[in-house]
């Protein structure tokens, strides 16, 4: 019955990819200002980067402006001059195979562009990751041993609504106060510093750390809540479990008992979120934490394509978000019923 | 490294209980109260701050410029145009024949103080300072709070409704339903809502209406998931299983039993959705892609802090309003939890 779901839930990934992959595609060409007027404006020297975002000016360029002869030529260098079906169905076999195509404007493969800015990303989300468990699990504890108390739902006060404030909000916050607005402490933009190369492996290495504080700080206090709240109460809910009265009915201390017994066994559910947590650190509030602090990574690349229309970055971004959110989620499910075989997936019969 | 005592383990004993959850409520209560009359004075953000007087007596006649636009050669000038009260001249003319009454704040959302070089710390004229465009920051917050709370209202009811049918629909029938359910919510889930709004603004200036309505059309299936979960597990209790047999129709079981147990279960989570689509709404103006450049909006307010680093009360008053506002939402949240708490119980207890 078990294997039965699951192969049916693995079954179902594929059309369920196949219809994202679909409606992005299409959502994309409908999108006005393709990537034929972007090339244009780039040629007329207009700016469409994600730094005049905040200039308040339209980026979209006048179309009645568009020579042409111009446009008919690049249409063809783009591939524009088919039909809509035709790059429709060219994309989905591509995509099948793995090939993501290649940027309109700097020629590059997606794939590669994607591995080139995958290091800034995966700094955050991993740092990110890290941190939050090492905060959260401890925390945790310590919530559920003072149960009711007044550390407790003051602590729980200010994690909701650390949750409940837009990351970037958080971000920005820490921008003002620390990096240039109130202290100068950090540093305003970037991964590394422009004498990066220069520094001895240590200097390299701080340098790092430096820059990623902030970004981190803002997507640790964001994502510190559910996890926090969630090993709090697996806790308690062992906690009344009979087996830790047990333990200390055999002279067992209670602290010890705790860090023995109970932990380890709320820790499995903790484990099962990571998929499900994984993804929501790279997907969710990556994007504006990367465009508040200037860090050049694959949301910001994201981003910038679409403001550009540059679709086959855009889709390959998606593509891979997608694949990874689905297979998360499965492995996410999976894991929840090794760890709990009491969860039960299948339909409930009425 | 921990010190446990065997107090602190044990369940808190019931008074212990019953007073924090007292004061969890008391709490709520005046989150709520804070909460109702930032609003209410954001709704008459027109009367407390604009570059209007509310009232005018000019050669024993009274005037009322908020309400009616009247031409300057009504008060002595020269030009057929409407009357700018912020003339000297024409504040001149009306103090020579009569008097102004103004309101608290002489500026509105879009006035712009030429006086000062801008962005302008806070002054006693400016009590929040000018923003990088010369105009009042403290009139933009208030009249920024109204779009973004009454905004984020539309919102929020739009998908407790949607979320409740569809929830209900889902969770009920089950099966194949059921199933298709969860596909089309996964798909949903995944349609980047920023793109569609993208289009939208590039094809039609996004108005209030069409922008709440495209975020809540793209936000309900999370809250369709929690109800679902709902009416699963409230369709398995006894009395709605009898009512099934004794052959109560389907429609008449949905809305007598589902419906008001699905609503409570709602109702806790109804509080992040309304800070869900207040972040979304000033993610989109802070991008760029929210409400038609002008407008009184918190997302603009921070942006213009996050661009003007050497004039940091833009982006801290940002900041510190929608902490605030997240925080008296928050609060309000953990007391309608507490107030459910008893219902929650026992639905436990049975299910």
């Amino acid at each position: 019955m078990l294997n039965f779901y699951f192969i049916r839930r693995l079954l179902l990934v594929f059309p369920t990819l196949f219809i994202i992959i679909s409606l992005n595609f299409f959502l994309l060409q409908w999108l006005p200002g393709g990537p034929v007027e972007a090339a244009f404006a780039k040629q007329q020297g207009i700016d469409s980067s994600a730094n005049a975002l905040f200039d308040e000016t339209d980026q979209i360029t006048n179309g009645q402006l568009i020579d042409d002869q111009l446009r008919d030529k690049i249409a063809r260098e783009y591939g524009f001059d088919k039909p809509i079906w035709q790059r429709y169905t060219e994309t989905l076999s591509r995509y099948l195979s793995f090939e993501l195509g290649s940027s309109y404007f700097s020629k590059r493969p997606v794939t590669e562009l994607i591995f080139s800015k995958l290091p800034v990303s995966l700094s955050l989300g991993f740092w990110t990751l890290f941190l939050t468990y090492l905060i959260a699990i401890p925390l945790g504890v310590m919530k559920a041993n003072k149960q009711g108390g007044m550390f407790d739902s003051t602590s729980s006060l200010l994690l909701f609504i650390a949750y409940a404030v837009p990351t970037f909000i958080i971000a920005i916050m820490l921008l003002i106060l620390f990096a240039g607005g109130v202290f100068s402490w950090f540093p305003l933009r970037g991964l590394v510093s422009a004498n990066h190369a220069d520094l001895s492996v240590t200097g390299q290495i701080l340098d790092y750390f430096w820059h990623l504080c902030l970004p981190v700080a803002a997507c640790v206090a964001s994502g510190l809540a559910s996890l926090t709240v969630l090993t709090r109460n697996s806790i308690i809910d062992q906690m009344a479990q009979p087996y830790l009265d047990t333990a200390i009915c055999m002279g067992e201390s209670r602290t010890s008992a705790i860090f023995n017994h109970v932990l380890p066994n709320s820790i499995l559910v903790i484990v099962a979120r990571l998929p499900s947590d994984l993804l929501s650190i790279f997907i969710g509030g990556t994007l504006l934490v990367e465009i508040v602090f200037s860090l050049d990574g694959v949301a910001l690349l994201g981003f910038e394509a679409l403001l550009e229309r540059d679709y086959p970055v855009v889709l390959g971004i998606l593509y891979c978000y997608s694949l990874l959110g689905l297979v998360l989620n499965l492995v996410g499910d999976l894991i929840y019923r090794w760890v709990d075989p009491r969860v039960d997936f299948s339909e409930v019969n009425g | 490294m921990m010190d446990i005592s065997q107090d602190d383990v044990n369940l808190p004993d019931n008074s212990k209980k019953n007073s924090r959850r007292l004061s969890t409520l008391k709490r709520g209560k005046y989150a709520a109260i804070i909460f109702l009359i930032l609003f209410f004075v954001s709704l008459f953000a027109e009367l407390i701050a604009n570059d209007k007087p509310l009232l005018i007596s000019y050669k024993g006649e009274l005037f009322f410029p908020i309400l009616v636009s009247y031409p300057e050669t009504q008060f002595g000038g020269d030009f057929d145009s409407e009357a700018d009260y912020t003339d000297p001249f024409l504040s001149e003319q009306i103090a020579k024949q009569g008097w102004a009454l103004w309101p608290f704040v002489h500026y509105s959302y879009s006035t712009i103080n030429y006086e000062l070089s801008y962005p302008s710390p806070p002054t006693s004229e400016n009590w929040l300072g000018l923003d990088d465009q010369g105009r009042d920051v403290f009139a933009r917050l208030l009249y920024g709070i109204r779009i973004s709370l009454g905004f984020s209202f539309f919102i929020t009811v739009n998908i407790a409704l949607l979320a409740l049918v569809a929830g209900t629909l889902q969770g009920y029938f089950g099966g194949v339903v059921d199933l298709f359910g969860q596909r089309v919510s996964e798909i949903w889930g995944s349609v980047p809502v920023m793109f569609v709004v993208m289009i939208v603004s590039s094809l039609i200036q996004p108005s209030f209406f069409t922008l709440s309505m495209i975020l809540a059309l793209f936000g309900w299936h999370y809250l369709a998931q929690l109800v679902r979960a709902e009416v699963l597990r409230t369709r398995q209790l006894e009395y709605i299983q009898s009512a099934l047999i004794v052959g109560v129709p389907d429609w008449r079981v949905i809305w007598r039993h589902i419906m008001p147990n699905a609503l409570i279960a709602t109702l806790s989570s109804l509080p992040f959705v309304f800070s869900g689509a207040l972040g979304s709404l000033i993610t989109l103006d802070f991008l760029g892609f929210g409400l038609p450049v002008g407008y009184p909006s918190l997302g603009e307010l921070i942006s213009q802090g996050k661009n003007n680093l050497h004039a940091p009360w833009l982006g801290l008053t940002g900041c510190g309003a929608i902490l605030l506002i997240v925080t008296l939402v928050v609060l309000m949240s953990e007391a309608i939890q507490e107030w459910l708490s008893p219902y929650k119980d026992k639905d436990h207890a049975e299910g």
